[in-house]
């Protein structure tokens, strides 16, 4: 025991201040359950921590307010439940395609539908890797545990900044509403804020006039293209919903060239090569050569680590593989790592193994099995450990752990 | 001469050329339009920088582009929302926002309500045609009952709505009709719109050519009224402008149905931007103020 003094809090307080320290100035927000945390404490915090906080009609309007308080220049965040993100979907798009950076926090529950709005679990995963139509660049991210709910929120603005597209934080009811003591010290009130290729006013190239040279969507090696926001002289510009081209004019309708909607596409799919090299690849944590390596992403790191321990007391040694970004995955990395594991399973909170179909899907991988949890309750330490039994000694691949405590 | 003594900083039509010209049909309202909103900016002399202009999808939503200010093409329905953010996050700006009646009061009917309400500082400029054009002629919710459309061949039954009465019910601090075909008119309701602070509604009365033969300039011209020239009407009065607003016939009244000045734009009424514009505040909380939220939880 140390004498140090912890902060406890929850995941969404953590993600809200998470939002203050990454200098969000924007917050906009229509009530659901799960993620309303996060409203809280920003409409309780706004004034003091300069932030505009708004309430909003729908998640449409949500979306699309936060997408022009960040295309006017402003950091700005939003976050929903699995119901309201699908509303922000099309917003989405629009962010692509714009190349305005927003951040979208999904706390998820239950689904499909109106679900059990009081449980958790992790069904939103394909609903954030398909959400909105089209391919464009995105950046999608789960938070490990209530203090990584607050480290994400700066690294993913980062991101979502430098490469000018949407950011998805992926947390879940466990974390956004589950509570943990945090040492003070991993909530960094100064952290690293790069707001990329950004022309202001106030910025040094935003004083001079741009002489009408100035193209917003500038075909570049990297895929980014200086975003001049309004009030910048000699920079006027229309940003659109539309392909357009380099200096923004619309290649749609009547218009359309074929030559140039492919190089504007593959200039903003350039874009994922960046992306995949600014976000680091996951690491094994726990003996190389384990008898069973347990595979987790986003908030199931906790309870799969403490199931690797009584494994290892019982005399079954176990590594675990927990992912936090989903998006870019780092497939490559991934099959590195599994090619040496004896036996893998993959342990998450939902009815289909939305996590395993989408590492397959990516990298081919199959693991010897699976561990999977959809009554709404997150996972015991004891629902892994004998799964894992079950499973090694060739009972059954798949397993259904049973919630004792009903409540 | 004048000539010798131009300020460089005076804005002109030809500033607010856009890089390509409009693809309307021969004879859209969205013309007159355009023209107008180009006019009423030199008039008022605002730098071609310091506006946003904002619309959704549609034929008269295609306008950011074919003016140069700052613009944006976003969703259909949903420049309103888009526009607040704009708005709340440098209220420096002239933000303008452009669309149709589809755009506006069917797909973006909520954020229409919402936004007149939270009285956001802005002129909305609905382009009027009482159709989809750009879908090639389907019922809109302007479209006068009986109305026969691709999507309503034998009629519309559903009854339109009245933008006017909609926006004064809803709380708009400014609500003005238009139409193209009256230009002079048309660009001082522009210009009163974007110098008032608060919400602008201007439902403008814009025929489309090819899609909308019942409502057309022909139809327009003999009806239209303006309220300026009825020296009894005051609109300063709600009530007066709300029947005003249910007139509709032989005559149609356009003009300023309505206007008040006593209500606080929203970013007027929020205390964070006491300290300016969003955009120039100093991104990092200071340190003694995170350190206090920190210690909230300890």
């Amino acid at each position: 025991m140390s004498s140090n003094r912890y902060a406890v809090l929850s995941g969404n307080i953590a993600m809200a201040m998470g939002g203050a320290a990454a200098a969000v100035k924007f917050y906009c927000a229509y009530p659901m359950s799960r993620s309303t945390g996060v409203l809280h404490w920003m409409a309780s915090h706004a004034r003091k921590a300069g932030i505009m906080v708004r309430q909003v009609e729908d998640e449409i309007g949500v979306v699309n307010m936060a997408i022009g308080a960040s295309h006017a220049g402003v950091r700005s965040m939003c976050a929903t439940s699995g119901g309201g993100f699908a509303l922000m979907s099309e917003g989405l798009g629009l962010s692509a395609m714009m190349e305005t950076p927003v951040v979208v926090i999904d706390c998820q529950r239950a689904g499909p539908s109106t679900g059990v709005p009081t449980k958790t679990e992790q069904g939103d995963l394909w609903q954030m890797l398909g959400a909105a139509f089209g391919d464009y660049p995105r950046a999608i991210a789960a938070p490990l545990d209530i203090g990584d709910c607050f480290k994400v929120i700066p690294e993913i603005f980062n991101i979502a900044d430098r490469f000018q597209c949407p950011g998805i934080v992926l947390c879940d009811l466990l974390l956004s509403e589950g509570r943990l003591s945090v040492d003070p010290k991993e909530l960094d009130f100064a952290p690293v804020v790069d707001r990329g290729e950004l022309i202001t006013p106030s910025s040094a190239s935003g004083g001079t006039n741009g002489d009408g040279a100035y193209k917003r969507y500038k075909i570049t090696d990297s895929g980014i293209s200086p975003r001049a926001v309004p009030g910048v002289p000699g920079h006027t510009h229309t940003a659109a919903s539309d392909e357009h081209d380099e200096d923004g004019v619309l290649i749609s309708d009547e218009f359309t060239n074929p030559t140039k909607r492919r190089a504007m596409m593959e200039k903003r799919m350039r874009k994922v090569r960046g992306i995949e090299a600014a976000v680091p690849p996951p690491l094994l944590s726990g003996p190389c050569d384990a008898d069973v390596t347990l595979i987790g992403w986003g908030s199931t790191k906790g309870v799969i680590e403490e199931a690797c321990e009584i494994l290892t007391e019982q005399g079954i040694s176990a590594n675990q593989l927990q992912i936090r970004w989903l998006v870019p995955l780092h497939g490559d990395a991934i099959l590195d790592i599994l090619k040496h594991a004896r036996h893998t399973i993959i342990v998450e909170n939902n009815y289909s193994g939305q996590f395993a179909r989408y590492l397959r899907s990516e990298t081919s991988y199959v693991p010897n099995g699976y561990i999977r949890k959809y009554d709404g309750e997150p996972f015991m330490p004891h629902h892994i450990v004998e799964a894992v039994k079950e499973q090694l000694g060739g009972a059954s691949k798949i397993s259904v752990p049973a919630h004792e405590i009903l409540v | 001469m004048a000539t010798a003594l131009v300020d460089p900083k005076h804005v002109t039509m030809s500033d607010f050329k856009g890089k390509v010209d409009p693809d309307w049909c021969p004879g859209c309202g969205d013309f007159g339009v355009l023209a107008a909103v180009q006019k009423a900016l030199v008039e008022l002399q605002i730098p071609v920088h310091d506006v946003v202009t904002i619309s959704g999808i549609g034929c008269s939503s295609n306008f950011p582009g074919f003016i140069n200010t700052y613009g944006m093409h976003t969703l259909h329905g949903r420049a309103l929302a888009v526009a607040t953010g704009v708005k709340l996050a440098n209220h420096e700006l002239t933000v303008l926002v452009t669309g149709g009646d589809g755009d506006g009061f069917g797909i973006g009917g909520n954020h229409f309500l919402h936004t007149m309400r939270r009285n956001v500082d802005l002129l909305y400029i609905v382009m009027d045609n009482q159709i989809y054009g750009l879908t090639t002629g389907q019922t809109s919710p302007t479209s006068r009952v009986g109305m026969k459309t691709k999507s309503m061949p034998f009629g519309n039954i559903e009854a339109p709505v009245n933008p006017i009465s909609l926006a004064l019910a809803a709380g708009a601090t400014f609500v003005a009709r238009g139409f193209s075909g009256e230009q002079k008119h048309l660009t001082e309701l522009i210009k009163q719109g974007i110098q008032h602070k608060g919400f602008s509604f201007l439902d403008v009365f814009s025929p489309c050519v090819t899609y909308n033969h019942d409502n057309t300039y022909q139809w327009f011209r003999p009806r239209v009224k303006k309220l300026e020239e009825d020296p009894a009407y005051d609109s300063a009065e709600w009530m007066a402008a709300m029947d005003k607003s249910l007139v509709w016939g032989d005559e149609i009244p356009i003009g300023k149905f309505f206007e008040r000045n006593d209500v606080p734009a929203l970013h007027e009424a929020e205390p964070v931007l006491n300290a300016g514009a969003l955009l120039y505040h100093e991104p990092r909380i200071p340190l003694d103020i995170a350190r206090s939220f920190v210690e909230e939880l300890m």
